[in-house]
């Protein structure tokens, strides 16, 4: 199967710093208050291919419309994700927590859910930033993988 | 529209195993000029496809979700996947990402097919 890896390059490629560099096992490092920290610390998070249910691939789309007044600029993706990194928690369903890593969504931070389940019961779990960059980031966790992603304008 | 930054070149070695040399940037972009080779690199006597990531310069999540959708239609081919040239860097993806678990990597091309 896996056989010694090729040197290291010195160079490192331009996705470089948009990877998380810790292993797919998450750690917790800071609780935010309300927070539940199960199900979570030191477990790993799961491949696409992996977790329940089947794997599906679900694409939204949304129309954004900007202040078309005079001399306004179009949004960029760079904006609209940004906005959208730093409001994440609140764009969750009644009844469901997302507890951002104090440093915001960036590549390896840890953040904690609080989900509304059918029949009342609450399920805590956690997911960490896979990946992260100007226009798109992924979240994993363990039970399966989503990646948010802003395609067009 | 930003446009694909990726080559791909399909070599068939034998009846049951081609190789997808892959040169540049694999993300959604690339969607399409995957799923070309792919349909070259398969016949119906195709058993094995295997990656060569030597040429690969750049890899978004998104282009970790394109290779998920190859192997899961390889798979429905009852093919295998494989993969080598993956650097250290790459090869950290794959595992983060659990893909090590359902490709296996291999040094090098000579690894690779005598796995085949």
């Amino acid at each position: 199967m896996s056989t010694s890896p090729p040197p290291t390059n010195e160079e490192q490629p331009r996705d470089a710093a948009y990877w998380s560099s810790s292993g797919s096992s998450l750690k917790v490092t800071n609780i935010p208050s309300g927070a539940l920290n199960l199900n979570v610390d030191g477990r790993q998070v799961v491949g696409p291919l992996q977790g329940f249910g089947q794997m599906w691939q679900k694409i939204y789309r949304i129309r954004l419309k900007a202040d078309e007044g005079e001399g306004v600029p179009p949004l960029t993706a760079k904006e609209i994700i940004k906005t959208w990194k730093v409001n994440f928690p609140q764009f969750w369903p009644t009844g469901n927590r997302f507890y951002g890593p104090l440093t915001g969504i960036a590549p390896g931070e840890v953040a904690l859910l609080s989900l509304s389940m059918p029949g009342g019961i609450r399920l805590s779990t956690g997911v960490l930033v896979l990946y992260a960059d100007e226009e798109s980031f992924t979240l994993d966790d363990t039970t399966r993988t989503c990646v948010c992603r802003l395609d067009n304008l | 529209m930003p446009q694909a930054n990726v080559m791909m070149n399909v070599r068939r070695v034998s009846p049951t195993i081609s190789i997808i040399d892959i040169h540049g940037d694999v993300s959604a972009f690339a969607e399409n000029v995957l799923m070309e080779a792919y349909a070259e690199a398969n016949t119906p006597t195709t058993r094995t496809i295997i990656l060569n990531f030597a040429g690969l310069e750049y890899m978004n999540s998104s282009g970790i979700g394109l290779l998920v959708t190859l192997l899961i239609r390889i798979n429905r081919q009852k093919q295998r996947m494989y993969a080598f040239g993956l650097s250290e860097h790459y090869r950290h993806i794959f595992e983060l990402t659990r893909l090590s678990d359902a490709i296996k990597i291999y040094e090098n091309e000579s690894a690779a097919l005598s796995a085949a």
